[in-house]
């Protein structure tokens, strides 16, 4: 079993690089990263820059390959692809620019789904799906699928369900980059909020200027480091 | 997760799947018999005919035998499942009836009887009382048997001759036992031609219904 | 995730996106089909030979005659009988008491004299013939090689009904299809007895009016006609009371004209015959006939099965090719699945799950349309059969058949699924996220 104790993001000298037919890339290249627990961090930089890279090793979407990334106490490096699993279900929850959600499976589906997976009792599973949508103003839209809703619509979803198992840690990957502005608005509202309503760290990464100064603290990802911004 | 259950889906759709082959199923080729009507019923005869007597109701010859008066009788009149026996011999007398038929009809029981035994007395000269009460005690003995309804046939009422002494016997015998009384006049003829389809109508006419 | 969770959400997948699925699903449907139809056309083909061969009496039946073994004989399907030999109560009891006897039926005949009312084709009468009558105890007909035509059966006990076979309908010049036409006429019959008359034998006849109540096809004795134990044994003490015994008449002496004996099973006809022919009886049976028949049939059933068993794994290959394509497709929902917590297996169970549904829903659909196809392939067969004026056929569905077709799809699906799941469940959580 993984132990978790808060989510602070501790991450030293950290390498990362990637295979291709033109040859091998150094996304990221002795990376040092301190993230307090319960902090709203904001990623930025170029495209390419490795930004994403980041967010899934943070995430545990996959081991780092040097350097150490350790997470609310668990050294990521160290876990396997069971425990890593288990870090992402109990530890982690996810919000991506493409929503990720299942097409086949209604709004409470896909929340109820993310609840199975930690073997939530099928009535708890409903109720807490029931209370995250409530919690981002979709209960009537309960039953509807993906291909029913808004794009702003299915983001909230999309948030719901990262909120399923209590996360620690929100990691969110460009979540308004395929939405308009009024959703867009909707969504960095709901975001925001959760490290003071739902105690979790939130690491965001967006190319919109204006919503990363809205976070406290400004990370620039450039020659592979993280660089301080001044908020 | 779904608020129906998948697996509660799958056997639904086992359940409609199975009918519909059930259905398709039952559109398969058949064959064979019909359904059968309701049984009949096991027992003993309806109904035991024999037929008495000497030449005139043998009729020996086995290729015309469809045509011999008691068999068209049997065919026509009894009902399925009797049984028809014919006693009669070449030469008999009504003595010789008494004596070698009446107990052999006995032991079938009858229910139904023709007596016609003329030819052999009447060629042997009888006397018409011997005659006549040698013929009541074969009725008699026919009754006594089981035979409900006895027949005695006579075809000798038009002559004037020991024929016709004959005949009158048996109208007596028959009014005194309670028997039958055909008088068949001159129908009488050998078995193929229309004389024993004649008798046979006769009889039958006068047997009645049932 | 649990084995209940995977299941729920491959069905709900399989189910809410079924244009994925349909080609799939409709390729194990004709494949289950088929093998269905195959089978069940088999089985059924294989019934009815098999039925063919027995006269409609069981496989493991045994005719044995009122006569001695003939050792040149013994061991052929149709032995001709040696001398005549009586068959008695002793014998019965004796070849019942077999261990590997089931049931003994004696059978007896006796000669009678048979008047029609009907005619022939050119509206002749038809004289008086000959004809034996067969009784059989009719409560047993179902262990007999007696097969309904038309009609019915006399009633057991019945001295006033009979069934008449394929051969009365000869004399009347009708074909089998005109079998219903004489059920419900009469016969009259005459059983014959030697008299003495004026000094010489004559033949008198007891005669009897019967009603034909079914047509026939039966091998439990030679005769046209079948009546019950009743009748015929009447006709027999009618003819044995007369002079001599009626020995002018040449009638069997036998209490009994034979037995169908039926063995425990078909694996025990061998062995009852010679147990009956060392008690000194000739016996004849289609065992060395069914033997090769059945061979022949399973080699068809075989050969047909491989067919159909051909058609499932193209259609598993079909699965295969489909779930893969599907794997690739969904790259970004299984990394999604990942990332929100399923582990490696939990993914290997989804897609499995999700083939194995496509298999069973083929099976189900595969079985109901084969059973159909073969009823469309009856109803043919029997127009056919029909336009020869032979007996049709029944098809039916073995139980077997239905539920191997089903399961076996299902896991046939399941082992179709199983390359795709594991390269669902190696896909890396990675893929949830695009771009870098």
């Amino acid at each position: 079993m993984v132990v978790v104790s808060g989510a602070a993001i501790v991450v030293r000298n950290l390498s990362h690089r990637f295979a291709s037919r033109a040859g091998t890339v150094d996304v990221l290249s002795g990376l040092d990263l301190d993230i307090e627990a319960g902090a709203y961090v904001a990623l930025v930089g170029a495209s390419g820059a490795g930004k994403s890279t980041l967010l899934s090793v943070l995430g545990g979407l996959e081991p780092p390959q040097q350097g150490s990334v350790t997470v609310g106490g668990a050294d990521l490096g160290t876990l396997c692809r069971s425990e890593l699993a288990t870090f992402r279900r109990e530890t982690v929850g996810f919000v991506f620019q493409h929503f990720g959600l299942l097409e086949a499976l209604t709004a409470s589906e896909n929340i109820e789904l993310a609840c199975s997976l930690a073997r939530l009792a099928p009535r708890a599973r409903r109720q807490r799906a029931a209370d995250l949508l409530a919690a981002v103003g979709l209960t009537d839209r309960a039953r509807h699928r993906p291909v029913e809703l808004s794009g702003g619509e299915r983001q909230r979803v999309a948030i719901a369900r990262a909120l399923a198992n209590r996360p620690q840690l929100v990691l969110a990957d460009e979540p308004t980059g395929n939405l308009d502005d009024e959703s867009t608005l909707l969504v960095v509202d709901l975001l925001e909020s959760l490290p003071g309503e739902h105690d979790c760290t939130l690491v965001l990464v967006t190319h919109d200027h204006a919503l990363a100064r809205r976070a406290t603290r400004r990370l620039r990802l450039q020659a592979g480091r993280a660089v301080e911004e001044s908020p | 997760m779904a608020e129906r259950s998948p697996i509660g889906f799958l056997l639904r759709l086992l359940v409609v799947l199975v009918l519909v082959g059930a259905v398709a199923g039952c559109a398969s080729g058949s064959d064979i018999a019909e359904p059968a009507p309701p049984p009949g019923t096991a027992g003993g005869p309806t109904a035991v005919y024999v037929a008495i007597g000497g030449l005139e109701t043998l009729n020996s010859d086995r290729d015309d035998i469809q045509d011999n008066w008691p068999q068209i009788v049997f065919a026509e009149a009894l009902p399925r499942g009797a049984v028809y026996v014919n006693l009669a011999t070449e030469n008999a007398t009504v003595r010789s009836a008494v004596d070698d038929q009446l107990p052999q009809a006995e032991a079938l029981r009858p229910t139904v009887a023709t007596v016609w035994v003329e030819a052999a007395d009447t060629r042997l000269g009888t006397s018409p009382a011997s005659y006549r009460t040698e013929l009541a005690q074969l009725v008699g003995g026919m009754q006594a048997a089981g035979a409900t309804r006895v027949l005695l046939l006579t075809s000798g009422s038009s002559s004037s001759d020991l024929a016709g002494a004959f005949a009158d016997s048996v109208a007596h015998v028959a009014t005194d036992t309670g028997a039958v009384f055909v008088d068949l006049g001159d129908t009488s003829g050998r078995a193929g031609d229309p004389g024993q389809r004649r008798i046979a109508d006769a009889v039958m006419a006068a047997m009645g219904p049932g | 995730m649990t084995w209940r969770d995977a299941i729920g959400l491959a069905v709900t997948t399989v189910r809410r996106r079924p244009g994925r699925a349909v080609l799939t699903v409709l390729a194990v449907t004709l494949a289950a089909a088929l093998l269905t139809a195959l089978l069940t056309i088999s089985t059924t083909a294989e019934t009815r030979v098999l039925d063919q061969l027995s006269s409609g009496g069981p496989l493991a039946g045994i005719k044995v005659a009122a006569a001695a073994p003939d050792p040149g004989q013994v061991d052929r399907d149709n032995a001709q009988p040696g001398d005549p030999r009586n068959l008695d109560d002793a014998a019965i009891a004796q070849i019942s008491d077999l261990p590997d006897v089931r049931d003994v039926v004696p059978i007896v005949s006796a000669p009678m004299y048979v008047i029609t009312p009907a005619r022939d084709r050119d509206n002749r009468r038809i004289g008086p013939f000959r004809e034996d009558i067969v009784g059989v105890d009719l409560t047993k007909v179902n262990q007999l090689p007696v097969t309904v035509v038309a009609g019915r059966l006399p009633v057991e006990g019945s001295t006033s009904e009979v069934a008449v076979t394929q051969g009365y309908l000869d004399r009347l010049g009708l074909q089998r299809t005109d079998a219903p036409l004489v059920v419900g006429t009469e016969l009259q019959m005459a059983s014959p007895q030697v008299v003495r008359d004026v000094g010489r034998d004559r033949v008198r006849g007891r005669w009897v009016k019967v009603g034909i109540v079914g047509v026939v096809a039966q091998e439990a004795g030679n005769g046209q006609i079948l009546g019950t134990t009743e009748l015929v044994n009447q006709a027999r003490d009618w003819s044995r009371a007369g002079v001599d015994q009626s020995s002018a008449l040449e009638l069997p002496t036998s209490p009994y004209t034979g037995l169908f004996v039926v063995a425990r099973g078909i694996d025990n006809v061998s062995l009852v015959r010679n147990q009956i022919t060392a008690i000194g009886y000739s016996t004849s049976a289609p065992e060395n006939l069914v033997a090769s028949v059945r061979r022949y049939l399973r080699v068809v059933e075989i050969v047909l099965s491989a067919v159909g068993i051909i058609a499932l794994v193209v259609a598993a290959l079909g699965i295969t090719n489909a779930m893969l394509a599907a794997v690739r497709e969904r790259r970004r929902e299984i990394g999604v699945l990942k990332a929100i917590g399923a582990r490696d297996r939990d993914v290997y169970r989804v897609f499995l799950l999700e083939a194995g549904t496509l298999g069973f829903i083929g099976g189900v659909l595969g079985t109901a349309v084969g059973w159909a196809i073969a009823g469309i392939v009856g109803r043919v067969v029997n127009g056919y059969l029909a336009q020869q004026r032979l007996v049709g056929v029944q098809i039916t569905l073995p139980f077997a058949v239905v539920v191997g077709g089903i399961i076996g799809s299902t896991l046939l699906a399941l082992a179709a699924g199983t390359l795709p799941a594991v390269r669902a469940a190696r896909l890396p959580a990675r893929e949830a996220v695009g771009g870098g």
